[in-house]
């Protein structure tokens, strides 16, 4: 598992209100922990820090983050919920919690072969993490054309024209997980380089 | 006048999609393009149509160019990443074609090279951006022109895709980075349109897909095959039971055209995989 931190001001215009609660995780225990956390409040000094919970690989599955969740209670006082985590949780959290989450890093690889939490499962490690523009669904991961855009206008009945399955971007659009405002944001080319130079 | 100029002064333009041969031999493919010469506004070429092997679409654009034909050039994201669109928009420029219609593209698998990969470096949404970014004098890298070429944009509009709304947001925000025209999927129902003009107003450019259908089986393909085409069941009734196919498809194309046009919820017609020829007889049937 290989994350890097976003800069803040990629994801300043999302950040809602100043209150932040805080996912970190041990990287499915590739990382310690102490360390990772101790750069993460240096890197939200700006914003009230509310909570912080780091989530360990055997926890991460629904099961217990549900448990979890229920013991959370600071989590509610919470504006905007930040993880920095791989691109699983911020896709789990919002079943649970309505806040806006936020992917606060990009995950550039994740080995496969090796033990991972179960959320590892839901990320692409596409390198660029942009589900806060689609209502936390992962276009990478549920759209085989990857629109960044909108949906590419092939569907019938909105059935993706490739797998037997609802256009992604139809289940965001019914479902209003984001406003039209947001969808008429630009989201612009990936940049590629980052996960083609990870070894 | 040219497409462009007749779009702006809100006069009804007429624009027709032809495919570029495959293979080397391109006598047929202008033959056949020549008799649109003069009855259409401008020809679109379409691009590796149906993930098939062609000559592309810039290549066909030109021919026709010099044919005195005016060229809509057809670029899709399915087969070229983001440096090959620019060198492909630039080129074209380059040979003086300037009407653009940028498209995401269908996939791969549901067309004829299923076994290619499909590239989708970029959205449609993306490459008007990167257009856009080439008419101001630098590539996507910032890298600085010599010379900033300068095109007439367009977009495609599917008005068969449900939600109705969520394609008019996709309508809405392709117009924000650029794109000036829209040229529609194949759709029969005309109260989809007035949906639109109700959302977009009046200034919006659309011109609304019609086709002339060869035979049963190419219309059983369509709507099989083609993502995003829907055929209501009255027209499949219509022709499932004729005997002279042929007729009735001029007949029902010419009345369509009519129906589009005195709606005035469009600003043109562009026919969809239809033959010149038969192009031509319903043109003439309309005294167009």
């Amino acid at each position: 598992m290989r994350l890097e931190f976003k800069n803040i001001e990629e994801i300043k215009e999302f950040i809602k209100g100043n209150k932040i609660f805080v996912f970190s995780c041990d990287e499915c225990g590739f990382k310690k922990v102490e360390e990772k956390n101790k750069k993460i409040l240096d890197h939200i000094k700006d914003y009230e820090l509310i909570g912080i919970y780091t989530l360990y690989k055997e926890e991460c599955n629904v099961g217990n983050f549900v448990k979890i969740l229920k013991n959370l209670e600071e989590v509610n006082k919470a504006e905007t919920i930040l993880t920095f985590t791989c691109g699983g949780l911020p896709q789990i959290i919002p079943n649970y919690i309505k806040k806006f989450v936020i992917p606060a890093t990009n995950t550039l690889k994740i080995e496969a072969g090796r033990e991972l939490g179960s959320f590892a499962r839901l990320c692409s490690a596409c390198g660029e993490c942009w589900i806060h523009y689609t209502g936390n669904l992962c276009m990478e991961k549920l759209c085989p054309k990857k629109m960044r855009n909108g949906p590419c206008g092939g569907s019938e009945k909105g059935m993706c024209e490739v797998y037997k399955r609802l256009c992604p971007w139809v289940i965001l659009f019914r479902n209003k997980r984001i406003s039209e405002e947001e969808f008429l944001k630009i989201v612009p080319p990936k940049d590629f380089s980052k996960i083609l130079l990870q070894e | 006048m040219n497409f462009e100029e007749k779009l702006k002064s809100r006069k009804f333009v007429i624009t027709a999609e032809v495919s570029p041969p495959r293979g080397v031999d391109v006598s047929s493919f202008i033959e056949k393009t020549l008799l649109l010469k003069g009855r259409v506004d401008a020809v679109n070429v379409t691009d590796f149509q149906n993930v098939g092997v062609r000559i592309t679409s810039l290549v066909g654009s030109y021919l026709l160019l010099r044919e005195e034909i005016e060229p809509i050039f057809q670029i899709t994201a399915r087969d070229r990443n983001r440096v090959a669109i620019s060198g492909e928009l630039l080129s074209a420029s380059v040979l003086g074609i300037r009407n653009v219609l940028v498209l995401t593209g269908d996939y791969t698998t549901t067309g004829i090279s299923k076994t290619a990969k499909p590239v989708f470096d970029l959205d449609a949404t993306n490459i008007l951006v990167i257009a856009k970014e080439l008419e101001k004098g630098k590539d996507f890298a910032g890298k600085k022109l010599n010379k900033a070429p300068d095109f007439f944009l367009g977009a495609v509009f599917n008005p068969n895709l449900k939600p109705l709304e969520l394609e008019i947001l996709k309508l809405k925000k392709k117009t924000m980075v650029g794109a000036e025209f829209f040229q529609t999927q194949l759709f029969f129902d005309l109260s989809l349109m007035e949906r639109v003009r109700e959302k977009l107003g009046e200034e919006v450019k659309i011109i609304a897909g019609v086709t002339i259908f060869k035979s049963l089986e190419m219309l059983e393909y369509m709507l099989e095959n083609v993502p995003g085409i829907e055929i209501p069941e009255k027209v499949m009734h219509l022709f499932r039971n004729t005997k002279d196919i042929k007729t009735l498809s001029i007949n029902f194309s010419a009345e369509l055209c009519q129906r589009i046009k005195e709606s005035k919820l469009c600003n043109g017609v562009h026919f969809l995989a239809s033959r010149p020829l038969d192009i031509v007889k319903v043109l003439d049937l309309l005294k167009w």
